[in-house]
């Protein structure tokens, strides 16, 4: 091939390059558990001030929404196992929420929040759509016994 | 005894296709068409047998036979009949039986078809295709049996998620996979062709409709995904660059890419090694899409849940890449270019930068979708990127693509005219000039303006191409418009079905670009009776009702409010978002309703209320344009449809005897 | 899994079995054909008359100027003058004669004619019989120069190039017979 189309199709290639660089720097979130988050630490990472990606396990009884103020709080655990536990020993991090609550925040849904940690040790979710996850209930595997 | 048949027949279908890839590939060794047509034989009955299973596991949904595990996971006793049949595809095991099951059939249809021109390909097409599916199949009876039975059958299901009641849900799995798995023939044909070494385009030819029609099933798949997303998840939008979105826009992407250079590999020979790369990478893609997905190596709100298919997922891939390359370089030899490109102000210059480019935009959303899973293989920690990423990414990558695709067919093989370029973009300049002085003045916002521009731009050339070509046949044939039009598309049907398809593709970037950058919505929370205003919408509320559901499984609190003009007070009409309660499942699901006119879209949601009703909160999202969406991939489809149906009256090109017009030569 | 429910599987695996070996059964074929050197010309024939018709079509929308459209189009009318000549050498297997070459181009240009953009058939009647008493007069050109050949030349006389294989193979075929 010329050198030319070498040349033109390496610039291309170069300014998505950078254009990936800057976007990345920008729009990044750390993907967290909460016992790290309660640490405050991963990895030897601060987490105070970063934007993050919290997976945790939703526990049903701590949910409190306000229909009216759209405001909604709730705690999360590290996993399904730690439902099961002690408040006091088990830890948890509550969440906090601006918005409709999601028909499928349940006891037990894995939940995806992407925020920030502030300085009252509440996780506080992010203004964007999707700050707010949770998994598609369809697909959770049944813990029951199977055999052919 | 009907679904223990069923898996009976799975089991047998593997045997086949073990049997299928030995004799086929020992025919062709041998050279002994006995063996081939054995191997043929079999792949053709790989689809009975799991169509037969498919049979079984239905027969067991619809007999609500809640002793099979996957019945019980997906149904109960409250689930409509309908839902129950499509309850089918609803989690992992059966919907892998399903993408089987369209697999299979392919491979049934292909197996079916007249192999005299090319005998030499079949037995290593049957192989590969065979070589696939049998994995697939492996995978269905190994980590992911729908057929598995409790020791204590339960009394009742679980029941089918009610986020899977909508028609989107119902027929967006079946283009999805239908889209993918008809990806593995062109596949097959460029194995075949490489173990075979021919050195011409046959596999291209004869494997160009089964990838359109791929393509056409991936499109499909993918705007039905947004519809559902956009009915039925109350969150106002419809793409949200979640990893299951992004693998099959990757493939999408992969899959265009490979059209437009295909088309230069037939007409002028080139491209040919970039074309096998590119096929490969689309069918890795597709692999890597669906094992992705599956394994739980991803977080994301469509993982199936965590499983050990992810490395016999990555293995086979490895195996299946792997071997292409291998294979690629042994023949290398018959892949040379039959004609060099001259400049890039050509239309092979120009098809190469739109490859580049589709193919870079479909690398940054594959890099973006994994690089959680990169950074945490690096230093331990995964760093994920929001959808403002993937905005700023492809949306500028994807624009020019939509500029390219208006300059594109001005520009003429080997080397276009700078002056037949510049007399043909006189006017749909001035055009989109003018209109980009009137959307800046109304919006106010610069690069909305900007890309509605580019947008209208490519429409307007590419309406032009339809023009010049009528006029070009009215002044030579002397035809009248509406016959100069129709044989003008008859002739040429792919290139002006293939504009259709590029005009359905520009209204579904004016609906996006309306909806990402003049989008709205808000929040409030309004007392009995009282009203909010909305742009040019005031809504009243006026309580709310609880009523059973269609189907009687689940009760829907439904708010009522009244629409009115926010100018003049005129009743537009009601609007009644609901919430369904589920019992079965314990489950919610908000269902918003849609206002407003085809340009803008008013979507509101019943986000909560007090008192019984005294208090409502509502969310409406002002979404712009968005309709042009779904009506571009309307657009789309009928540009596919005039692609690929054959109108031509006759493939035989007719002659006129030479004999009688000039009179017989003296042999 | 009942009796009845694994006597059913092993009727179908049966079924299956048969239906499967049943080629075997037959006598043996080769599986591969050759190449047919025929149908790779008849493909090449017909992608030519695609290109043309394509030509013929950017042209008339203004997308080439005459030049360059004049010299792209006689170039593949060349290439699909000597494919149907192939062509026709290979179904009649005889010697070419120079009859065949006009021949071939005219049955070219027909069908391109034709089957594109219709000129009016008077027009193309006058095309042909001019094309045709032309390469009565001129049998074959130089590949390289384009410069007439004299029958049974083996150089062309203008630029000293070697005349076209199938040329060069039909004489030494005809010396062999």
């Amino acid at each position: 091939m010329k050198p030319k189309f070498i040349i033109g199709i390496g610039i291309v290639i170069v300014a998505v390059i950078a254009v990936m660089g800057f976007a990345v720097a920008g729009n990044s979130s750390m993907e967290v558990q909460v016992n790290d988050v309660v640490a405050q630490r991963l990895q030897g990472v601060d987490l105070s001030q970063r934007v993050l990606k919290l997976t945790g396990v939703v526990v049903g009884d701590s949910i409190v929404y306000e229909p009216s103020s759209l405001h909604l709080e709730f705690d999360v655990v590290n996993s399904r196992e730690d439902l099961v536990g002690s408040p006091a020993k088990t830890p948890r991090l509550r969440v906090v929420y601006q918005g409709v609550r999601p028909d499928t925040l349940v006891n037990e849904a894995h939940a995806i929040v992407t925020g920030k940690l502030s300085a009252d040790g509440k996780f506080y979710a992010g203004q964007a759509q999707d700050s707010l996850m949770l998994q598609c209930p369809t697909k959770y595997q049944s813990a029951q016994t199977a055999s052919r | 005894m009907i679904t223990d048949l069923g898996y009976i027949a799975l089991v047998i279908s593997l045997l086949v296709c073990v049997y299928a890839i030995a004799t086929s590939l020992l025919g062709a060794r041998r050279n002994d068409e006995r063996l081939v047509q054995s191997g043929r034989n079999a792949a053709k009955l790989v689809f009975p047998l799991v169509l037969v299973a498919c049979i079984g596991l239905w027969y067991a949904l619809i007999t609500f036979d809640f002793g099979v595990i996957y019945v019980a996971d997906v149904s109960s006793k409250a689930t409509p009949l309908f839902y129950r049949i499509t309850a089918l595809w609803g989690s992992q095991g059966g919907s892998i039986l399903f993408w089987n099951l369209l697999m299979s059939a392919f491979i049934f249809v292909a197996m079916l078809r007249n192999w005299s021109e090319d005998k030499d390909l079949l037995p290593y097409v049957t192989a590969v295709a065979c070589l696939i599916a049998g994995f697939f199949i492996f995978i269905n009876l190994s980590s992911a049996n729908p057929f598995l039975r409790f020791d204590f059958p339960p009394a009742d299901g679980r029941g089918l998620n009610p986020l899977l009641r909508h028609p989107g849900m119902i027929i967006h799995p079946p283009m999805l996979y239908a889209g993918y798995t008809s990806f593995i023939i062109p596949f097959a044909f460029l194995i075949a062709s490489l173990a075979v070494g021919r050195r011409d385009n046959l596999w291209l030819i004869k494997s160009r409709r089964w990838t359109l029609v791929g393509w056409a099933f991936l499109a499909s798949g993918l705007l039905l995904g947004g519809r559902w997303a956009h009915d039925v998840l109350g969150w106002g939008g419809y793409w949200g660059w979640d990893p299951s979105e992004n693998m099959p826009f990757v493939s999408w992407l992969f899959a265009t890419a490979f059209l437009h250079s295909a088309m230069i590999q037939e007409k002028r020979g080139m491209f040919k090694n970039w074309n096998v790369l590119l096929m490969a990478f689309t069918f890795v893609s597709i692999f890597f899409g669906t094992s992705f997905i599956r394994s739980g190596l991803l977080t994301s709100v469509h993982a199936f849940a965590k499983s050990n298919l992810g490395p016999l997922f990555l293995g086979f891939m490895v195996l299946i890449l792997g071997g292409t390359i291998l294979l690629w370089f042994s023949r290398l030899d018959t892949l040379h270019s039959e004609n060099k490109l001259d400049s890039w102000f050509s239309r092979e210059g120009i098809f190469l930068l739109q490859n580049v480019l589709f193919v870079s935009t479909a690398i940054t959303i594959f890099l973006g979708t994994i690089f959680p899973t990169i950074t945490e293989a690096i230093n331990g920690v995964k760093i994920t990127v929001g959808p403002p990423f993937y905005n700023q990414v492809a949306g500028p990558q994807l624009i020019i693509l939509v500029l390219l695709m208006g300059v594109a067919p001005l520009l003429a093989w080997r080397k276009a005219s700078a002056r037949a370029l510049g007399k043909m973009s006189l006017i749909p300049a001035v055009i989109s000039l003018i209109a980009f002085v009137l959307i800046l003045v109304g919006s106010g916002q610069v690069i909305p303006s900007l890309l509605l521009v580019l947008c209208l731009y490519t429409f307007v050339q590419t309406c032009l191409e339809y023009i010049r070509g009528v006029r070009a046949r009215v002044n030579s044939a002397g035809e009248s418009i509406p016959v100069a039009l129709l044989h003008l598309v008859q002739r040429n049907q792919r290139r002006y079905g293939g504009y259709l398809i590029h005009i359905g593709i520009v209204l579904i970037a004016v609906g996006a670009i309306g909806k990402g950058f003049y989008g709205t919505d808000v929040l409030r929370n309004v007392k009995l009776n009282d009203s909010f205003t909305v742009g040019s919408y005031t809504f009243t509320y006026r309580g709310i009702a609880s009523v059973p559901c269609e189907f009687n499984d689940c009760q829907s609190v439904e708010a009522a409010l009244l629409t009115t003009s926010s100018r003049d007070g005129s009743i537009i009409g009601g609007v009644y978002p609901h919430r369904d309660q589920f019992p079965a499942q314990q489950e919610t699901s908000t269902i918003a309703d849609i206002t407003g006119s085809f340009n803008e879209e008013v979507y509101v949601i019943l986000a909560g209320w007090e008192n019984n009703g005294t208090t409502a909160s509502f969310q409406v999202y002002i979404n712009p344009l968005i309709n042009w969406i779904w009506t571009g991939g309307i657009v789309l489809i009928l540009g596919f449809l005039l692609a690929f149906w054959q109108m031509e009256p006759s493939t035989a090109i007719r002659t006129v005897p030479i004999a009688r017009m000039v009179g017989s030569p003296s042999k | 899994m009942g009796i009845g429910t694994i006597l059913i599987g092993a009727a179908l695996f049966i079924i299956v079995a048969l239906y499967t070996a049943s080629p075997l059964f037959e006598t043996r074929r080769p599986a591969i054909a050759p190449l047919s050197h025929e149908q790779t010309l008849e493909r090449e024939r017909a992608a030519i008359v695609r290109t043309i018709r394509e030509l013929d079509l950017d042209y008339r929308t203004g997308k080439l100027n005459e030049a360059d459209y004049k010299g792209l189009r006689e170039a593949q009318v060349q290439r699909g003058a000597e494919t149907l000549r192939e062509l026709d050498e290979m179904s009649r297997n005889t010697e070419v004669n120079t009859e065949a070459t006009a021949d071939a181009e005219a049955q070219l240009q027909a069908k391109v004619d034709v089957d594109a953009e219709a000129e009016s058939e008077a027009q193309m009647t006058a095309q042909i019989e001019a094309r045709v008493a032309e390469l009565r007069r001129t049998a074959s050109v130089c590949k390289s120069c384009g410069k007439p050949l004299r029958d049974g030349d083996r150089f062309c006389a203008s630029c000293g190039a070697l005349t076209s294989p199938i040329m060069n193979s039909k004489k030494t075929r005809g010396a062999r017979r």
